[in-house]
């Protein structure tokens, strides 16, 4: 995504322009969406996180900093949303909430929505900090040192917690016979 | 966990996510090509890599992109960043300012025998911006109301919106007191989605099953959601206290769950 693009979708949307914010919605509805999706693995609630994300975002936007990227606050306000849906319905997922039955033997291939489930369901036995790394790196593209100003981490502790969670993922997967 | 070396894992994983550079692309080759276990760690990553990077994006929901549109205030709310009169030691610990209340209560009740709070107007028992009144611009999609507040020591204004299956309340106060706000309703039916608070975040805020409250104080907008899962008519029971004593009773409701009035 372009920053100056952002800036400037910002900062019209700052003076009243309802059409610059809707085209900063189109830009990252989506990533949003997926991302809170592969967060909480609900569709309603990744929805209602989005919505409140975009509604917070346009009633803030006066305290974002132009100093950072648009994009690293609204992940931020994203993941927040998403930690406080989690907390208020203290459901921190478990592994035994999401254990996913798999019988991939050679006579029977995974299919491709199969195999999407059994890795968003190993997602969901992660830790909520390992998870969202996961997320951010592999499901949103963002670099180490995006993902540092989105979590507000340093790079050091990015790396550390991408890595301890890759271990976790890997020992998860192999076990239900996709890697 | 691999016993490879620290640096050796990071190297490992830096090319994985494209952020090694040449040279240390080359030291790992390097170390790669004597170190068979370490080429079996950088195998399993990359496969770990390939598997995720297949998994495919969700569709968002056809109608979340309008939804937000039309959930959109009219305007963009202007705050104000007022400077609060509150010591930061009294904002750490709520319990102090619970303390006061309670005493200020006890005081009052003492010397009232009984009567906790005053008797309430009918114009302050009446809904806090009367029956719901859809907003123009979001046509079926929601309901907005908004009511102004205006007694000497509390100002400000209540909204309730309706937000995809919820209810979003926005608390637009100003006081230079300390306000306890406390909400009320069908804990079996609604739940509370989050809590946020501008300008900062004082640690104020509780919520039991049917019952959330929350102070305020200087000028700060204070927003909280509740889920509706259940889709349940609205109907929320809202006070407001200075000191211990009931400034204002009001009840926000929507009669059905998409918040029109019937």
């Amino acid at each position: 995504m372009d920053d100056n693009e952002d800036l400037k979708l910002v900062q019209e949307s700052r003076q009243g322009s309802r059409e610059s914010f809707e085209r900063l919605l189109v830009r990252y509805e989506k990533a949003i969406f997926n991302a809170a999706y592969r967060v909480l693995h609900d569709f309603e609630d990744a929805k209602d996180v989005t919505q409140n994300v975009f509604l917070k975002a346009f009633e803030n936007l006066d305290h974002f900093n132009g100093k950072h990227r648009f994009f690293s606050w609204i992940y931020r306000i994203a993941l927040n949303e998403s930690i406080n849906l989690c907390k208020s319905r203290r459901r921190f997922d478990t592994a035994e909430d999401h254990r996913i039955e798999v019988r991939n033997t050679p006579e029977r291939l995974l299919s491709r929505k199969e195999t999407d489930g059994v890795i968003q369901g190993a997602l969901m036995c992660l830790e909520f900090d390992y998870r969202v790394v996961i997320v951010l790196r592999h499901f949103n593209d963002c670099s180490y040192q995006e993902m540092g100003e989105i979590l507000e981490i340093s790079e050091k502790t990015v790396k550390s917690r991408l890595f301890t969670a890759r271990t976790l993922l890997r020992e998860i997967l192999s076990g239900k016979g996709i890697l | 966990m691999s016993d490879l070396p620290d640096q050796c894992v990071e190297l490992i994983h830096a090319e994985v996510d494209g952020a090694a550079t040449a040279r240390e692309l080359a030291a790992l080759r390097e170390y790669l090509a004597s170190h068979p276990e370490a080429k079996k760690e950088r195998a399993e990553l990359a496969k770990l890599n390939d598997v995720l990077s297949r998994v495919e994006q969700v569709e968002t929901p056809g109608d979340l992109h309008t939804g937000i549109l039309a959930a959109l205030p009219a305007r963009r709310p202007i705050l104000e960043t007022v400077a609060r009169n509150s010591s930061p030691w009294r904002s750490r610990i709520p319990f102090v300012r619970y303390g006061y209340a309670l005493a200020a209560g006890l005081l009052l009740g003492a010397a009232l025998t009984g009567v906790a709070f005053r008797s309430l107007t009918p114009q302050e028992k009446s809904d806090v911006f009367g029956t719901l009144a859809a907003r123009q611009d979001a046509t079926s999609y929601g309901a907005l109301g908004q009511t102004n507040l205006d007694y000497p020591d509390l100002g400000g204004s209540v909204q309730l919106s309706r937000l995809g299956s919820n209810a979003m309340m926005v608390f637009d106060l100003h006081s230079q007191k300390v306000v306890e706000v406390e909400v009320r309703f069908d804990g079996s039916q609604l739940g509370v989605m989050s809590f946020d608070q501008q300008p900062g975040a004082i640690p104020s805020f509780e919520a039991k099953e049917g019952t959330i409250s929350f102070q305020s104080e200087g000028k700060q907008r204070t927003t909280v959601i509740l889920k509706n899962e259940k889709h349940a008519p609205l109907m929320l029971d809202v006070r407001f206290y200075i000191s211990g004593t009931l400034v204002h009773q009001g009840t926000l409701g929507a009669k059905d769950s998409a918040g029109r009035s019937k």
